[in-house]
């Protein structure tokens, strides 16, 4: 049954995305929001799923959202702990600029309408880590809402663009942290994490799988990355996702819908939302009701189950925080008068750095780009990087011809090297990557040596080697003359009478075999491509391709 | 010719006194009678263990803490700061450094916070001495003083009586003369309402001109610091210290304040709010009619004015101060700070509530729960939403009025004189409140400028009126209340003859 549904999903995804096109910043039109709600769902049971997120980005900023206290991760227990963050009476938030300004960036990344004014409220709940007995967030006024976001799934190695729907972007108190000790019958509280700042990113349930939301999350973790607005380590938890879940057929209203909290990595979104869309199709087959509940995820058993101390029914008894007065933005654009120490929006605006969906629009419309190859560039800001520093540095080479190396050559070293995710940067200098790929374009170094320098310099990690140095000392240069070639593939010839048979017998596989010791007699610096031509015409026959 | 009115409470005064009763007055003391710091804080020790043995009026007596030769050195000349050595007191809901900061509760009670209010703070920076924590109703949740942690106040003109509250500790410091001035916390007629009683000055300045950064809130949108004293021009030289931007309360307004309006009397429209004139103060009305009049005779134009909306203040009043408590006593949870129940360690919700339980008082645990009731999401709109809308319209009333009518209010602070101890418990603490406030919530709301200032005795009792200007005419105000205090001249004329 599982199976079942999960292929029937997949047979969804192939037919209801469209082929990344030549994109705009510009809003699809009306009825085309998302893929998935443009098209009607179809499988074979009937049941579809809907998924809305609620990210919550923690804000790269050096003090916290209301006070003037760290917020390194690392940092000894309680140690970045201000009087205002352990709720110390008569202390009052005082709201740190950086962090709007961070929303700002992010709401304009997100084609968010930035409200002039926004508000803050008092989420009130009881919680050992949550000292002031309640979180200010932004429910009510938040500082933008009503945005969008394109994002590029790949399915079976194709890209496909869709755009989700982006409900508000808050602000919001984080909280702190409890260790609970069983042996001992005690909580500790680490308050460190109490009071950074969180942008909570609430988008509208325009998804239909757990792959497709992993997919978002994926380009969101880019583009807030590239905003340099969060860190995004996940496993630090500096963004956490939730997904609230339900199932229902086609036509028909939507269903109850579960919250499952703390998805911390893609793989973990794409798993649990599956799992959750297939538990609830079990139940509602079966006749029963889905029960409105919050969920945590098994990673061990890659189950969602019911979270205990969430049961009793929360009302969190909103109210407009007292302590700050409305959160207001200026636009000097708008020939507004911006008053000291408020944020212009005009100048964030400014201020904003090319987003990923300009960049592939960029890769595909400027460097004629395969699809592919500008999507898995764009989502790689290492890669990105890279590729547009060496690009202009190529005297000889295309763009293409530098994207080609980076995917079919650089992107499986890196994979080798275990260094597809951790590193922070890729050991390979933008210019010895330019003349690499010049060497390549040129023909002047065969491809196999290219790929063994990219292997020396990713080992090496050092930066200092000197790639044109290397060549020259080690003569990596490749043999076109055509005489040369020839001797070449005389001297194999003569020396393998027994292929030579063969291949007059008809068995073409010897022809390859004398192919390859052309290859190894020039120290892998033949050009293969004039060899087999050369051969052929010595040996006077045709090879087929095998 | 003064009169002098004789109690129990000065019978028992220490032999030492200093006159405490104005800036002007003790400076020109001490540097007639060249007094040393060792002496003026021997003084100040025994008027607040008095003024503690008589009103119960100090949570606790910091003046052992006094830094002596620092106060030489003032005294010396070295330094002449603004209010060189004035003693002072603080309410007991203003955080001070290394000070028990309790607001009268046992919650509280060895809560040492490690800052200090900027208000304390801004005062010490300009010389004065802080000589106690006053007592109060438990966090500021009254308007008696009487329910206290630490047992009732009661009133230095006759201590068979209240002081007023919730700030009545204060009120009871200064009338009994162990401070020149004191803070208290003008929330819905906390400082006010005890002033009146204790024929004192209580001036609660414009909300968001004095900083509430170490304040203990009761209702933040409405708590202002105020200031007793016995004169107007104290409250002034006071407010001038302590008021202004504070980077540490973002309520606090950074804009300047519009023009003055013209304080001379014959310019003044005085407006008298026909509302108020409820038939339980009509065997006060006089004093209410005679101010009126004095100032009319004095040039000012007093005409009636209607504020229609001041009836709903305190109901108003009574639900945005439950949410707001509510919300900010959710902290007290035993975890971070404050008393923590040993009585039950089931689980951390136990904890909790048994330590809420043990370290509240009945009036707070009420409130805590009725403001929750009031934001529930099923009762919000008819409670909490409605009680922000008829706020605004309250606010419109003086709007109205200010804009186009008048450029001050007179009106009654209390209903006549302090009641008895015994009187007052038999009502609860919502109907002594709803009584107590009736006329001072209404500028709390709108957060307007207020002054109590004292006019008159009925018997061995003093009486105030109460001045309300618009919004941020804070020296306006004083101005008025100046020219009150000069027609009455209470301060010269009455004293508790220490």
């Amino acid at each position: 049954m599982i199976l079942c549904l999960q292929i029937a999903r997949q047979c969804r995804r192939y037919l209801h995305t469209y082929p990344l096109l030549q994109g705009t910043r510009n809003r699809p039109p009306k009825g085309q929001k998302s893929d998935a709600q443009a098209e009607p769902k179809q499988q074979t049971d009937g049941w579809s799923g809907v998924i809305g997120l609620e990210i919550h980005a923690q804000i790269k900023s050096k003090s916290k959202l209301f006070s003037g206290s760290g917020t390194e991760f690392s940092a000894p227990s309680n140690t970045q702990v201000s009087l205002f963050d352990c709720a110390t009476p008569g202390t009052l938030p005082v709201l740190n600029r950086r962090c709007v300004e961070a929303a700002v960036k992010t709401a304009f990344a997100l084609n968010c309408t930035i409200n002039p004014v926004s508000l803050f409220d008092r989420k009130h709940y009881f919680y050992a880590d949550l000292p002031t007995g309640y979180q200010i967030t932004q429910r009510y006024k938040p500082i933008a809402a009503s945005g969008w976001m394109e994002y590029v799934q790949v399915v079976n190695k194709q890209p496909h663009k869709h755009i989700v729907n982006i409900e508000q972007i808050q602000l919001e108190q984080d909280s702190g942290k409890s260790i609970h000790n069983p042996q001992d019958n005690n909580s500790l509280i680490d308050l460190n994490r109490a009071g950074i700042g969180l942008m909570e990113i609430i988008t509208k349930p325009d998804f239909t799988s757990g792959e497709q939301a992993a997919a978002f999350v994926r380009e969101l973790v880019l583009i807030l990355k590239v905003l340099h607005v969060c860190d995004v380590r996940m496993f630090e938890g500096s963004l956490r996702v939730d997904a609230n879940i339900s199932v229902h057929r086609k036509g028909e209203p939507l269903g109850v819908r579960s919250e499952v909290k703390n998805l911390a990595s893609m793989k973990f979104i794409s798993k649990a939302i599956d799992y959750e869309i297939s538990r609830q199709v079990k139940i509602l087959e079966k006749g029963e009701k889905v029960v409105n509940e919050t969920r945590g995820f098994d990673l061990k058993t890659g189950r969602t189950y019911p979270m205990r101390d969430k049961e009793i029914l929360q009302d969190y008894r909103y109210m407009p925080e007292p302590n700050l007065p409305p959160l207001r933005l200026f636009n000097s654009e708008n020939s507004q008068i911006v008053p000291q120490g408020q944020v212009d929006i005009a100048v964030v605006k400014k201020e904003l750095p090319e987003l990923p969906s300009v960049k592939r629009t960029r890769y595909l419309e400027e460097f004629k780009l395969f699809p592919i190859h500008a999507a898995m560039i764009v989502a790689d800001e290492r890669l990105s990087s890279l590729f547009d520093a060496a690009v202009p540095m190529a005297k000889n080479s295309t763009p293409q011809n530098v994207s080609t190396l980076i995917m079919n050559g650089l992107v499986g070293i890196l994979n080798t090297a275990n260094l597809s995710e951790s590193a922070e940067e890729i050991p390979v200098k933008p210019k010895d990557f330019a003349l690499l790929t010049d060497m390549l374009s040129e023909e002047k170094v065969p491809r196999s040596i290219v790929l063994n320098i990219l292997q020396d310099l990713v080992k090496d990690g050092s930066g200092s080697t000197d790639v044109a140095k290397v060549i020259e000392d080690n003569k990596w240069y490749q043999i076109n003359d055509e005489a040369e070639l020839g001797a070449l593939c005389d001297r194999v010839i003569a020396e393998d009478s027994e292929s030579l048979e063969a291949i007059k017998a008809g068995r073409m596989k010897a022809f390859n075999a004398l192919m390859a010791k052309v290859k190894t007699l020039s120290k892998d610096l033949a050009n293969m491509k004039l060899t087999k031509g050369i051969m052929e015409k010595k040996l006077e026959i045709k090879a087929t391709k095998d | 010719m003064a009169t002098t009115v004789r109690t129990a409470f000065v019978r028992n005064a220490p032999n030492t006194r200093l006159p405490l009763t104005s800036i002007a007055q003790f400076l020109s003391h001490i540097n007639q009678e060249r007094l040393s710091a060792l002496n003026l804080i021997e003084a100040y020790h025994q008027h607040v263990q008095h003024a503690q043995a008589e009103s119960n009026a100090y949570t606790s007596d910091l003046t052992v803490n006094i830094d002596a030769p620092q106060v030489q050195a003032m005294l010396d000349g070295l330094s002449q700061p603004r209010l060189m050595a004035v003693p002072f007191a603080v309410k007991d809901n203003f955080c001070v450094q290394e000070n028990i900061t309790s607001c009268a509760s046992l919650m509280l009670q060895d809560f040492v916070p490690a800052y200090t209010a900027t208000v304390v703070q801004r005062l010490l920076n300009a010389g004065a001495l802080l000589v106690g924590k006053t007592n109060m109703d438990e966090f500021a949740m009254g308007s008696g003083s009487i329910d206290s942690w630490r047992g009732a106040v009661t009133n230095p003109w006759d201590t068979t009586r209240i002081a007023g509250g919730s700030s009545g500790g204060s009120a009871a410091a200064v009338a009994s003369r162990s401070a020149i001035f004191a803070l208290g916390s003008d929330t819905g007629g906390s400082v006010r309402n005890p002033a009146s009683y204790c024929g004192l000055v209580g001036y609660k300045p414009s909300y968001g001109h004095v900083s509430r950064h170490g304040l203990i809130p009761l209702v933040n949108s409405t708590d202002v610091p105020a200031i007793f004293t016995h004169v107007v021009e104290d409250a002034r030289t006071v407010y001038d210290v302590i008021a202004g931007p504070d980077a540490k309360d973002s309520t606090c307004l950074t804009t300047p304040p519009p023009p003055q309006r013209d304080s001379k009397l014959n310019k003044v429209k005085v407006g008298i709010p026909q509302e108020l004139n409820v038939p339980e103060y009509q065997p006060y009305l006089g004093f209410w009619r005679s101010v009126a009049e004095r100032l009319e005779e004095h040039g000012a134009e007093v005409v009636p004015v209607s504020l229609p909306h001041s009836e709903y203040a305190n109901a108003c009043y009574t639900v945005l101060c439950a949410c707001d408590v509510a919300s900010n006593m959710a902290r007290y949870d035993g975890v971070e700070f404050g008393h923590r129940s040993t009585a039950s360690d089931v689980s951390t919700n136990a904890m909790y509530a048994a330590t809420r339980h043990e370290g509240f008082n009945e009036v707070v645990r009420g409130r805590i729960l009725a403001g929750n009731f009031f934001l529930l999401k099923r009762s919000q709109q008819e409670y909490f939403l409605y009680a922000a809308k008829v706020r605004r319209l309250i606010v419109q009333d003086f709007t109205k009025v200010f804009d186009k009518e008048v450029d001050v209010l007179c009106m009654p602070v209390t209903f006549g004189v302090a009641p008895t101890l015994e009187e007052f418990k038999k009502l609860d603490n919502r109907t002594q409140q709803e009584l107590q406030d009736l006329f001072t919530v209404a500028a709390s709301l709108a957060g307007l400028p207020a002054i109590s200032v004292p006019i008159a005795m009925e018997g061995h009792l003093p009486v105030g009126i109460q001045l309300v200007a618009p919004n941020r005419q804070d020296n306006f105000l004083l101005d008025v209340a100046q020219h009150v205090e000069s027609l009455y001249k209470f301060h010269e004329k009455f004293s508790l003859g220490l």
